[in-house]
């Protein structure tokens, strides 16, 4: 069965559409093209004065051994937030699945995390872990008597990494929480009078019903990873210690609007735009094998 | 089961909950410590209470005015600066006192944020034809501020509006820091220099005195004793910002870049690695690894603050614009803190200090009676009265000769040692290339990345490293990124 839509007149479902369109390109389309131009040019001081270069800046790029760096910075924090990010959301969504008292108000509590902004989470993680003055210190030290320094080259990526996982949990269970709600009862009696367990249940019937939510918050959270993390390391690490935390987002921004950069830090924007559209191809691609839409 | 796990997370939620709260009771107590600072200030200052009260009613006005739009007639001047937080009230105190006494020039306080973000918004609004009239520019963005080519010399804005100005009136180090070329480029205003703090009654338990210019051998000698007396945990809070590295290699007569320290044309090179950039490295790396000194991270003036008013640690590099702040926090903390000289080795003669803080600049392209308006204001607002009353609030140093005399006389640095002690560090400062300061427009670069390079430093002594061999390592690495800073600079502009 195919439903069309029968428009009066010719021009309308356009006209309908102009809006969006002209958000789109006035938002969207031109400033992606101007940053594709600005990164062919050698720019001075955001703009005043401008040159162009070809693809100075992107030779400049691909052999830079700092880049480099923060690229596999980049891929390995991205891994990171996302694998145990979408796992433990996953692990407590069941859990406040469960029917037990008061559960709606542990639900909601799980959702707070995410309307916090960026900066005030940051903020809190960091007093938090501080190696000096922190609460998470003050415990290890009072129960083992160890204060390590969470701002070290090795532990600040862990982190970073723990503060975003966090800040992103609440976004995750929501949608967790209404898959799992959809999931049908009759499949699990189903299930349980043909003499599944937990587990069984588990990893047979929920978790290929939850596929569409999990590929779809694979997604937003590798989304989350490259851009949204930003204002998390701007406030706790700004991007140290010695680079140890510097991924492609925050190197950008520092060669953009710290040192003036504005030709380079368009080159990195846009190896930034290909570099996510190619990973959700690629998701795309594995993922139509093993989604299943509709029960 | 179900209920134990379900407990646990309402637990941990919990305690994120009140975590989350707990940043807002640190921000009531800081307004109700800079409240009672305000106090102590009043209770000391006998003879500038009814001042204090002046500005406090002016503040009041403030928002008087600010409800009303200003009427036709009068001349907007718009004001950019980044005095935020505590100093907000002085600084628009200032403005609003300056408005009633010029019937028909309105100036507006306008918040930026940083300094860096005050000069990426100037360039953006001059590009969009609307320059704000008057900057504040910090010391480090001089030659940027100069490159963008948006604002004009002081010294002309003077000339142009038929004024006059005796410049040598002002401090001789903020005016040799803000003349390039023997010309006059900003009006010094805020300044500042970094400073040491100590907490006297740690050092008075040890039965130990600091000197008024500690040595670099004296900080290791009495962190030393006080460190193994076990009288605190650490000798010495550093603030990993480039500005005190800069400071140290400048007062042992070093040159931070080639071109006699900018002083000569386009700088080309950075010098990390001079015999001074050495010697301060090796020194203060020594420190850590002998775990006298505790890092507290890139340019986290918060942090080192926190570390010493915590008493974690008997001494701090800081900024002599927090002198009344900190000796007031440290009552608060139950302790005495006083200031000394920045350290130096003790076998070169001591030049004194490279300024901090910033100056004001006005822009170029304005009307005729706009530039003079804001030339105007500019002059009001250095001039001695008026920068008497925002070292008293603000902290900065006061910006002219003038000014320093009258607050002797008063009797201010009598009753303030502390203040004392910067107001000499800065006077005794010796004029020449390496206090006046390295002017290039990729020094923000530069700072971060050597900033970047001496956390790798700890990291390779916390590895193993002999000091020797990291201190060399890490300062090579740092000249050569930093060269590299600065062709991408000259290339940039067209040099």
């Amino acid at each position: 069965m195919e439903i069309q839509a029968k428009f009066p007149h010719r021009w309308l479902p356009y006209l309908l559409l102009l809006p969006t369109i002209l958000v789109s390109v006035i938002f969207l389309y031109y400033p992606t093209g101007q940053t594709f131009i600005l990164s062919l040019q050698r720019v001075a001081f955001l703009g005043l004065r401008k040159t162009f270069v070809g693809l100075e800046n992107y030779q400049r790029l691909f052999t830079s051994p700092d880049y480099g760096r923060s690229v596999v910075t980049s891929l390995k924090f991205s891994v990171g937030v996302v694998l145990i990010g979408l796992s433990l959301s996953l692990l407590l969504a069941v859990l406040a699945n469960q029917k037990l008292q008061g559960a709606r108000i542990y639900r909601t509590l799980l959702v707070w995390p995410y309307a916090l902004s960026p900066a005030v989470a940051g903020l809190m993680w960091l007093f938090l872990f501080s190696p000096t003055v922190g609460l998470i210190n003050y415990v290890t030290d009072t129960l083992f008597g160890i204060k390590p320094n969470w701002l070290s080259i090795n532990l600040a990526p862990l982190m970073v990494m723990a503060t975003a996982i966090w800040k992103n949990l609440g976004y995750n269970i929501v949608f967790y929480l209404a898959a799992l709600q959809s999931v049908p009862g009759v499949l699990m009696e189903a299930a349980e009078i043909d003499g599944a367990n937990t587990f069984q249940k588990f990893w047979k019937i929920t978790l290929p019903l939850l596929s569409p939510t999990t590929f779809f918050l694979f997604t937003m959270n590798l989304i989350y990873s490259f851009f949204s993390v930003f204002g998390l390391i701007d406030v706790m690490t700004r991007g140290g210690p010695v680079d140890a935390t510097n991924i492609l987002i925050y190197n950008l921004y520092q060669d953009g609007f710290v040192f003036f950069k504005t030709g380079l830090a368009s080159a990195q924007s846009i190896i930034l735009f290909v570099l996510v559209i190619i990973l959700t191809l690629v998701q795309f691609r594995t993922g139509e094998r093993s989604v299943h839409y509709g029960a | 089961m179900k209920r134990l796990t379900s407990l646990l997370i309402v637990v941990v939620v919990l305690a994120g909950f009140m975590a989350a709260c707990q940043p807002e009771t640190v921000e009531v107590t800081r307004v109700v410590e800079v409240e009672k600072e305000v106090e102590v200030e009043r209770e000391v200052e006998v003879t500038k209470i009814v001042e204090v009260e002046k500005e406090v009613q002016v503040t009041v006005e403030v928002e008087k005015i600010e409800s009303t739009p200003i009427p036709e007639g009068v001349m907007q001047i718009n004001f950019w600066n980044v005095l935020g937080g505590w100093r907000t009230p002085i600084l628009e105190g200032l403005v609003t006192d300056f408005n009633l006494q010029h019937p028909g020039i309105a100036v507006v306080n306008e918040f930026k944020g940083s300094y860096r973000d005050l000069i990426q918004a100037a360039i953006q609004s001059t590009a969009a034809g609307e320059p704000p009239h008057i900057s504040q520019i910090f010391e480090a963005g001089t030659q940027l501020a100069l490159d963008t080519e948006i604002w004009m010399p002081a010294e002309d804005a003077v000339a142009q509006c038929g004024l006059e100005v005796d410049w040598d009136k002002y401090l001789d180090a903020p005016l040799n820091y803000y003349t390039i070329e023997g010309k006059h480029y900003s009006f010094p205003w805020n300044t500042s220099s970094p400073i040491m703090y100590y907490n006297k009654d740690i050092l008075d338990a040890a039965g130990l005195e600091m000197p008024k210019d500690p040595t670099f051998e004296d900080i290791e000698v009495i962190g030393r004793a006080l460190v193994d007396g076990g009288y605190v945990e650490y000798a010495f809070a550093g603030l990993n910002h480039s500005w005190f590295y800069e400071n140290w290699i400048a007062t042992q007569g070093g040159n931070l870049v080639d071109q006699n320290n900018s002083q000569d044309g386009r700088v080309t090179e950075v010098l990390w690695d001079s015999e001074e950039a050495k010697r301060t490295f090796t020194w203060y790396l020594q420190l850590y690894k002998d775990g006298l000194l505790i890092d507290s991270g890139i340019e986290a003036w918060g942090e080192v603050n926190r570390i010493f008013l915590s008493q974690q640690a008997a001494m701090m590099m800081y900024s002599t614009s927090a002198v009344l702040k900190v000796e007031s926090d440290a009552r608060e903390n139950g302790f005495e803190a006083n200031t000394a000289y920045i350290p130096a080795p003790a076998d070169v003669e001591r030049q004194g200090v490279v300024i901090g803080g910033a100056s004001l600049y006005v822009a170029k392209g304005l009307p005729q009676d706009e530039l003079c308006a804001a030339t105007e204001f500019m002059l009001w607002i250095s001039a001695t009265p008026q920068t008497i009353r925002f070292h008293q609030s603000a902290g900065y140093f006061p910006s002219t000769k003038q000014a320093v005399d009258v607050l002797e006389a008063e009797g201010w640095f009598s009753d303030h040692p502390d203040q004392q002690t910067a107001i000499d560090q800065l006077t005794e400062t010796k004029v020449g290339p390496a206090t006046q300061g390295a002017k290039f427009g990729a020094l923000l670069e530069v700072r971060t990345i050597i900033e970047k390079q001496w956390e790798q430093m700890m990291a390779d002594v916390d590895a193993g490293m002999s000091v020797e061999d990291a201190v060399e390592k890490n300062l090579a690495a740092a000249k050569e990124a930093s060269d590299v800073a600065i062709a991408d600079y000259n290339a940039t502009i067209g040099e």
